[in-house]
């Protein structure tokens, strides 16, 4: 080799197979062009490159320029030559320099790649190259080149994915709050919201017209200028408590519009909070809630108004008006319930002066329902005693039939609505001086003795009822006089509890009534109320009813007359005579000695038996006697009406001649001496009629006998 | 580290576990990089937060996590990327290794604050060589023989990896006895 640049020649020289390592794609030709030698790497890409074949056969010398024989060959040293194979169309880049002896030039350079994939299409391989050339490090500054490129699409691509993302997010972010403004501006429910500090930063028209106001008017404004001063600040604290997580807000809150009316609102609160979760406001939803409370209020009313008229009926339908006086009979009482309208009732039947029956039960409940439970005993009972009446023929059902027979027809629809219903029948019958009683679960009856002045307890043992399906009832009997006090009460009497849970009791009921042994009925009422009063506070816990029946002397105050029909047989005789004395019973004067009772019964006896013998055609089996008896201030008549044969008495009896008598005479002469008057007729009807007249034995004051 | 080794770490989470387990890896490993440029030099601490999270979700140790790296680095990450080079890099197995320490050698010119590993190989033979592997990153020799395991099937050839110099205990360097075809069985 010559010289290279300042340096002196060292002898340096490369033998083939280092410039086959060196240079792998090295080409050499001599002067003539003709190639000497192929580098192994050039060889293998050009197989067909041989020994002795002319340079340009192969290769276009593409630079420099003008190239055509050694002389322009050497003429262009350190020159970059570009060789381009006229077959493949591969090009060589290096440079060429002279070689020899013998003269030649040498081409050094190698492949020109453009891309690493080229490497493939020509079939090189990295080892091709020799280490010192550049190409394939330029490759793989090609490759990272393009990776880089490719990187920089990727990223590209992953920009455009997120911006389409960001815009179609944020299209349905815009919906979204399209539909959202859509519903808060279209929700039938008022929305605002607010700022911690408590200014208003949204509201609805529905709130801003449940508030009455325009839209500037709460928009920007302090939360607490909406409503009543106090009460904002309390829902404010209420609202910063939910923001604390410690509570909901779910307020009332009464409002005063700007056109001075007023209303109401419901609130609910929630919190408001930022991506982090911190509370950043508040969301209210406020409702009109004006016409509920209007109509709860309405509503309210009508409640007061329908337990003012319950009460009205309870008077009325389940203890009426109690009657101050009866024949025989005076009476004291109170009422006192739990809720303005209770289950208890009671009602009075008089029969006939001195003959009253007494009912006093209590329906299972508080309230309308035990209410209306109570008046349908009671009326169905009131019609049971008709019916039985009836049935009897006017003759008087015992007590225990008619509880019986309530039983019965009341008895399965309790149970169908699980229901019972505790009561106690009584019947008075002054004329008797007795006290006859059916007890159905109740807790019993004092009785006031006039003899020992002690108070006696009345008990039964019958089942309530509704409790099972037991149709007798057992009856007690006992003696009751003028003078002497009856006391009827539902439990809610002695089950009344004070403070510590003590129960009034029937021995307190008993002292009391004792107590007051002297005082009127209705005193005596009033005294037991007071007592319970003291005992167990002013309230009463359950319902309380509460009879006081003081028996009296019988006096007859007005003219009254009553009837009823026996049957024409010696057995009507005992009901006549009782009928009759039971009238009297109630019509005589007190003073009145028991010989003018007893002969004017003998009287009324006596009749009756010459009827029954005497004055009835043969075969009238079946006919009747009717008995009338009445009374005035003056005296009593008798009239006994029948169909049948006359009597014609003589025009003056007397006793005791008997000899004027010898037939029936006796039982006439009786008849004219025990009374002021027998009158025998025919009425209207053509039925006979006997009439015994007899006056009471004092002057009497006023004018006439009663018809 | 180089970004492409961290593409790996995505590609392969992503094509074998999905796109949601790669997000829940990214979150926990803290990394919030979008797009992985490949020649671009990134925190080594990257590259271990992303191992180490792939290996807590995935379940897998970690060295598992890194060997499969390492074979998915070489079959298709850095066959997309260098595909032509590396198929030029040797006809066989055994050319390929000869020439990997000029792959890197480059790689350190282009590159040089990438600090790429340098590889070295002594012993070599028809059936076998030592495989010398200088890295001032610790704790990436599972990595390495994911590689070399993903260099065996990209060339179709048996090969048995053993690691026979640990830098972790003291050694200069990581060195692996590499042998293929039946002297790998």
């Amino acid at each position: 080799m010559g010289h290279s640049g300042g340096m002196t020649d060292a002898g340096f020289a490369l033998g083939p197979s280092q410039t086959e390592t060196l240079f792998p794609f090295h080409l050499i030709w001599d002067d003539d062009l003709r190639i000497t030698q192929v580098g192994p790497s050039l060889q293998r890409l050009f197989p067909d490159l041989l020994a002795g074949a002319h340079l340009l056969e192969h290769f276009r010398i593409d630079r420099p320029h003008g190239i055509s024989d050694a002389a322009s060959l050497r003429a262009h040293p350190h020159r970059v030559f570009i060789l381009e194979h006229t077959q493949s169309k591969v090009v060589l880049r290096g440079e060429v320099v002279p070689v020899g002896p013998p003269p030649g030039l040498a081409f050094l350079g190698s492949p020109w790649l453009r891309d690493p994939s080229d490497l493939a299409k020509l079939g090189l391989r990295l080892g091709d190259f020799a280490g010192h050339d550049a190409t394939v490090d330029m490759l793989q500054l090609l490759q990272t080149t393009a990776t880089a490129l490719k990187d920089t699409q990727r990223l590209a691509d992953r920009l455009d994915e997120r911006s389409r993302e960001l815009r179609q997010a944020n299209e349905a972010l815009r919906a979204s709050e399209t539909r959202y403004r859509t519903l808060l501006e279209q929700s039938p429910l008022g929305i605002l919201t607010m700022a911690l500090d408590g200014d208003v930063t949204f509201a609805n028209r529905r709130l801003v017209e449940a508030l009455g106001g325009r839209p500037e008017d709460v928009l920007g404004q302090a939360w607490r200028r909406l409503f009543p001063l106090g009460l904002a600040d309390a829902a404010l604290a209420e609202l910063l408590r939910v923001g604390t997580g410690q509570s909901s807000l779910n307020i009332e809150l009464p409002l005063r519009r700007p056109d001075g009316s007023t209303g109401w609102v419901s609130l609910t609160g929630a919190v408001l909070a930022d991506a982090q979760g911190n509370p950043e406001g508040f969301l209210v939803i406020a409702e009109d809630i004006t016409s509920r409370k209007d109509a709860e209020a309405a509503m309210a009313r009508a409640r007061d108004l329908e337990l003012q008229v319950a009460s009205r009926i309870q008077e009325t339908l389940l203890h009426g008006r109690a009657p101050k006086t009866l024949p025989g009979l005076t009476v004291g009482e109170f009422i006192q319930s739990h809720t303005g309208v209770n289950g208890d009732f009671h009602d009075y039947y008089v029969h006939t002066p001195g003959v009253i029956d007494v009912l006093l039960g209590d329906a299972m409940g508080k309230g309308l329902p035990a209410a209306l439970l109570g008046a349908a005993t009671k009326a169905r009972c009131a019609r049971v005693v008709g019916r039985l009446i009836f049935e009897g023929r006017g003759r008087l059902p015992e007590p225990r039939d008619i509880v019986a027979r309530l039983q019965r027809s009341l008895g399965p629809q309790l149970v169908a609505m699980e229901s019972f219903v505790t009561m106690v029948y009584l019947r008075l019958d002054l004329t008797e001086g007795t006290i006859t009683w059916v007890d159905c679960g109740h807790p019993g009856l004092l009785r006031l003795r006039r003899d020992s002045g002690e108070v006696e307890l009345l008990k039964g043992d019958n089942a309530p009822l509704g409790f099972g399906a037991s149709q007798s009832f057992s009856q007690e009997v006992t003696r009751f006089f003028p003078g002497e006090v009856l006391v009827v009460f539902s439990d809610g009497l002695t089950e009344q509890r004070n403070s510590v849970g003590e129960m009034f009791g029937t021995a307190r009921l008993a002292a009391v009534v004792q107590a007051a042994a002297d005082a009127p009925p209705d005193a005596m009422a009033m005294g037991i109320r007071d007592a319970l009063s003291r005992f167990g506070d002013v309230s009463f816990g359950d319902d309380v009813s509460c009879l006081v029946l003081s028996a009296n002397p019988l006096r007859l105050t007005e003219p009254h007359c009553i009837a009823e029909t026996f049957p024409a047989s010696p057995s009507s005789l005992v009901g006549i005579r009782r009928f009759v004395r039971r009238f009297l019973a109630t019509a005589v004067p007190g003073d009145a000695p028991a010989e003018w009772e007893e002969t004017l019964l003998l009287a009324v006896h006596e009749v009756a038996t010459n009827v029954l013998n005497h004055g009835l055609e043969p075969g009238t089996a079946g006919t009747t006697l009717n008995v009338a008896v009445g009374s005035t201030p003056e005296g009593v008549q008798v009239l006994i009406t029948y169909e049948g044969r006359p009597f014609t008495p003589p025009e003056t009896v007397t006793l005791p001649d008997l000899a004027e008598f010898p037939d029936h005479g006796f039982g006439l002469g009786l008849i004219a001496g025990a009374t002021d008057g027998a009158d025998y007729g025919t009425d209207a009807e053509g039925r006979r009629t006997i009439t015994l007249t007899k006056r009471f034995p004092r002057p009497a004051s006023s004018a006439g006998p009663h018809p | 580290m180089y970004g492409m080794v961290n593409q790996a770490v995505e590609s392969l989470v992503r094509s074998r576990f999905g796109d949601d387990a790669w997000e829940t890896i990214k979150r926990k490993a803290g990394v919030d990089v979008e797009v992985f440029v490949s020649n671009h030099g990134y925190s080594d601490d990257v590259t271990y937060q992303l191992v180490d999270a792939a290996s807590e979700v995935l379940g897998l140790p970690p060295d598992d996590v890194l060997h499969a790296f390492g074979e998915y680095w070489v079959l298709v990450t850095a066959r997309e990327g260098y595909g032509h080079l590396m198929s030029a890099g040797g006809n066989t197995l055994a050319e390929f290794l000869t020439n990997l320490p000029d792959f890197h050698t480059r790689v350190a010119l282009l590159f040089p604050d990438l600090r790429p590993p340098r590889f070295a190989y002594s012993d070599s033979s028809p059936d076998g060589l030592t495989l010398h592997y200088f890295s001032h990153r610790p704790g990436l020799a599972a990595f390495v023989k994911g590689l070399l395991s993903g260099l065996g099937k990209m060339y179709d050839t048996p090969i048995s990896v053993t690691q026979t110099a640990v830098k972790a205990d003291g050694a200069d360097h990581d060195e692996f006895a590499v042998r293929w075809g039946t002297a790998a069985a």
